[in-house]
C-alpha cells in the first residue's frame, strides 16, 4: 500500500513570471480528509488543478497512489474524482443526461449506476432538470455525483460548500464523512469556511502567498487549540505554587507578562478564582479563551507562533 | 478514447444544437427546391430546375467546410468554459485523446448530417424539379469527394481554434484568417513580389481558397468545376490531406501541454 494518496513535492507553478505555488510540498494519507486553508490567491486552486492535469508544473513532481510520470498520473487520475473551481457540465443538458454521458465517458457498465449515484447525492427529483437551470448547491451537487462516479478511491473538491445551504452544507459534511470511514475514500478539499473544514477535516494544510506554512492534524490541532484560561493575580508566584498543590493534574504555564495560562483546563472557571480568594489573593483579570481554526491559522498566516 | 468517443456521440445525439442546425439546413433545402417548383412555370424564371438547384451546392464547395467547421463549433465552442474538458482531464483522458476524439466526433456528426441531406437534397429536386442545365447529379456527387479532405481539415482547424480560444468570436476569426485571407494574401504576396513570387504564387494556389474559384464556373449555360479533371481531383486531395496533416500537426503541437 502506498504512504500517500496524493502526494505533491516541491511543485512551482508559475504564470509568465509570477509564482502561483512555490515549492509547495504535500502529503495526504489513505483515507483521510484533508483541507486546504488559505485566502483568495493562495494558491489553492492552482494545486488542485495541477492535481487533477488541468495545468502543468513548472517544477517539481506529483505523485497519485505512488505513481508520477504524465501516463501513469493519467492512468492514477482514473481512481480519482475532481471538482475545480466549478462543477463542469453542459448548460443544456439534462442532469440524467449529463450523468449518463459521464457514465459511458467513464465505462461504468449499467445504467443503475446513475440511479445510485442521483440518489445518494440527492439530486433525483431534479433528474429531468436542465443543468443551467439547477440552484448553485443542486450544481455543486450534480458535480459531486459527476465525481463520484466510478467509485474513486480520492476525490479533490475546490469549495465544495460554495453555494449549499445550510443543511446542504451538514448533508455533505456527513457525506464526505461517511465516504471516508465507510469507503475509505481519500478526500482533499478547500474551503474558505473554516469552522465547516474544522469539523470535516482530518488533517489541515495551510496555504499562503504560494507556499504552504504548515500541515497539521487535527488532534494536533486540537492540542494546540485547546480552550485556555489567562488568570492575572497579585502574586504569580503564590498563585504558581497553589496551583501545583490544589491542582495537580492542571496543564499551566507562566507567560512572560506575568499570567498565568491554563490550557485545557478540568474545572469551571469560578473555581480558579476561588482559590485565589481563599488564600488572599486578588484576581485581576480572568479571560476565558478559546480558539478555533481561524484563530489558528490567521495567527499563523501573520506570522505568530503556531500555537493559539 | 473509445469511451470518450461513445460518450461524445450520445451527447451529439442529444444536442438542441445539432438536432436545430440539422432541422434548419434540411427545411432550407426543402424550401428552395419547393419554391423553384413553385416557380417553374411562372414565364421568364429560368431556374426551376434540378441543374440550377444543383448549381447552388457545385458552385459553393466551401459550403462542406463551413458546415463542418460550424458542427465542431455547436460541440465544442463551450468545452472549456462550461468545465466540461476539465472533468475529462481531471478523470484521466490526454488531451491529444481529447483533439482527436473531438475531430473524429465532428467528423462523423457532419457525415451523418451528409448522409441525410444530400439524398433529400438530390431527391427531392430530382423529384420536384425538371433535369435540363449543365449542372448534373455527377458534378454533385464528384463534389463529395473532393471536398472531404479540404472539408475535414477545415474541421481539424475548427477543433483546434476552439480548443486555443474559448471565444467562439476569436474562434472563427482564426478559422477565417486560414482558410481564407491568408491564402488570398499569399497569393497578392507573389502577384507582387518582384523576386520568389512565383514559387509562393504556386504555393497559394495550392490552397482551396484559391484553386477552387480559380477553376470552377458554374453559371446557367455551363458547369466547369476543378475537380472534373484528374489533375483537379488530384489537386483537390492533396491539397485536403496537407491541411488535415498541418492542422493535425498544428493541434498536437499547440494542445498537447496546453493548461486549460
Amino acid at each position: 500500500m502506498n504512504d500517500y494518496i496524493i502526494e505533491a513535492r516541491q511543485i512551482t507553478k508559475k504564470y509568465r513570471s509570477v509564482p502561483a505555488l512555490d515549492g509547495v510540498t504535500l502529503k495526504v494519507t489513505p483515507g483521510s480528509i484533508y483541507g486546504l486553508i488559505g485566502d483568495n490567491g493562495a494558491g489553492k486552486s492552482t494545486l488542485l488543478k495541477l492535481l487533477a492535469g488541468h495545468i502543468f508544473p513548472t517544477a517539481g513532481e506529483i505523485r497519485l497512489f505512488g505513481q508520477s510520470g504524465e501516463k501513469e498520473l493519467r492512468r492514477c487520475r482514473r481512481q480519482m474524482g475532481a471538482i475545480i473551481e466549478h462543477p463542469g457540465f453542459f448548460p443544456n443538458m439534462t442532469v440524467e443526461r449529463t450523468l449518463e454521458y459521464y457514465r459511458i465517458q467513464k465505462g461504468i457498465p449499467g445504467r443503475k449506476k446513475v440511479e445510485q449515484i442521483m440518489e445518494l447525492v440527492d439530486i433525483r427529483e431534479k433528474r429531468r432538470e436542465k443543468c443551467r437551470h439547477l440552484s448553485l448547491g443542486q450544481k455543486q451537487r450534480l458535480g459531486l455525483a459527476i465525481a463520484l462516479l466510478g467509485e474513486p478511491s480520492a476525490l479533490v473538491l475546490d469549495e465544495p460548500v460554495n453555494g449549499l445551504d445550510p443543511s446542504g452544507i451538514v448533508e455533505l459534511r456527513t457525506l464526505l464523512q461517511r465516504l471516508s470511514t465507510e469507503k475509505r475514500i481519500t478526500i482533499l478539499l478547500s474551503s474558505h469556511i473554516l469552522p465547516e473544514l474544522q469539523q470535516t477535516a482530518t488533517v489541515f494544510g495551510f496555504l499562503s502567498r504560494g507556499k504552504l506554512l504548515e500541515e497539521i492534524s487535527a488532534r494536533e490541532l486540537y492540542e494546540k487549540c485547546a480552550d485556555r484560561l489567562d488568570i492575572a493575580v497579585e502574586d504569580t508566584e503564590k498563585y504558581a505554587a497553589l496551583l501545583a498543590r490544589h491542582f495537580p493534574e492542571e496543564d499551566w504555564r507562566v507567560l512572560p507578562e506575568g499570567t498565568i495560562q491554563i490550557r485545557g483546563f478540568r474545572r469551571e472557571p469560578g473555581a480558579y478564582s476561588r482559590l485565589a480568594m481563599e488564600h488572599g489573593l486578588c484576581i485581576l483579570r480572568l479571560e476565558r479563551r478559546s480558539a478555533s481554526l481561524e484563530d489558528y491559522y490567521l495567527n499563523l498566516k501573520n506570522g505568530g507562533k503556531a500555537s493559539c | 478514447m473509445l469511451n470518450y468517443i461513445k460518450s461524445e456521440l450520445y451527447r451529439a445525439a442529444h444536442s438542441r444544437e445539432i438536432r436545430g442546425t440539422f432541422i434548419s439546413l434540411l427545411a432550407i433545402i426543402l424550401a428552395m427546391n419547393l419554391t423553384l417548383f413553385l416557380m417553374k412555370d411562372v414565364e421568364h424564371f429560368r431556374y426551376g430546375s434540378a441543374s440550377f438547384s444543383y448549381s447552388m451546392l457545385v458552385s459553393v464547395p466551401m459550403m462542406y467546410c463551413y458546415v463542418a467547421a460550424d458542427v465542431a463549433a455547436m460541440l465544442y465552442e463551450s468545452d472549456r468554459r462550461s468545465g466540461t474538458m476539465g472533468n475529462s482531464i481531471a478523470y484521466g483522458i490526454s488531451r491529444m485523446q481529447l483533439f482527436a476524439g473531438k475531430c473524429i466526433v465532428s467528423f462523423a456528426v457532419s457525415l451523418l448530417l451528409l448522409a441525410v441531406l444530400l439524398p433529400v437534397y438530390i431527391g427531392s429536386a430530382a423529384l420536384l424539379l425538371h433535369d435540363a442545365g449543365p449542372t448534373t447529379i455527377q458534378d454533385m456527387l464528384l463534389e463529395i469527394p473532393a471536398m472531404s479532405l479540404i472539408a475535414t481539415g477545415s474541421l481539424i482547424l475548427a477543433v483546434v481554434a476552439l480548443d486555443l480560444f474559448e471565444n467562439r468570436f476569436f474562434s472563427v476569426l482564426t478559422w477565417l484568417a486560414v482558410m481564407l485571407f491568408l491564402p488570398k494574401l499569399l497569393l497578392f504576396a507573389g502577384i507582387l513580389l518582384p523576386f520568389g513570387g512565383d514559387a509562393l504564387m504556386d504555393a497559394a494556389m495550392w490552397m482551396p481558397a484559391n484553386f477552387i474559384p480559380a477553376g470552377t464556373r458554374v453559371n446557367m449555360s455551363e458547369c466547369v468545376a476543378v475537380w472534373d479533371t484528374g489533375a483537379g481531383m488530384a489537386r483537390c486531395l492533396v491539397s485536403g490531406a496537407a491541411g488535415i496533416l498541418v492542422f493535425g500537426l498544428a493541434g498536437v503541437l499547440l494542445l498537447r501541454k496546453r493548461d486549460i
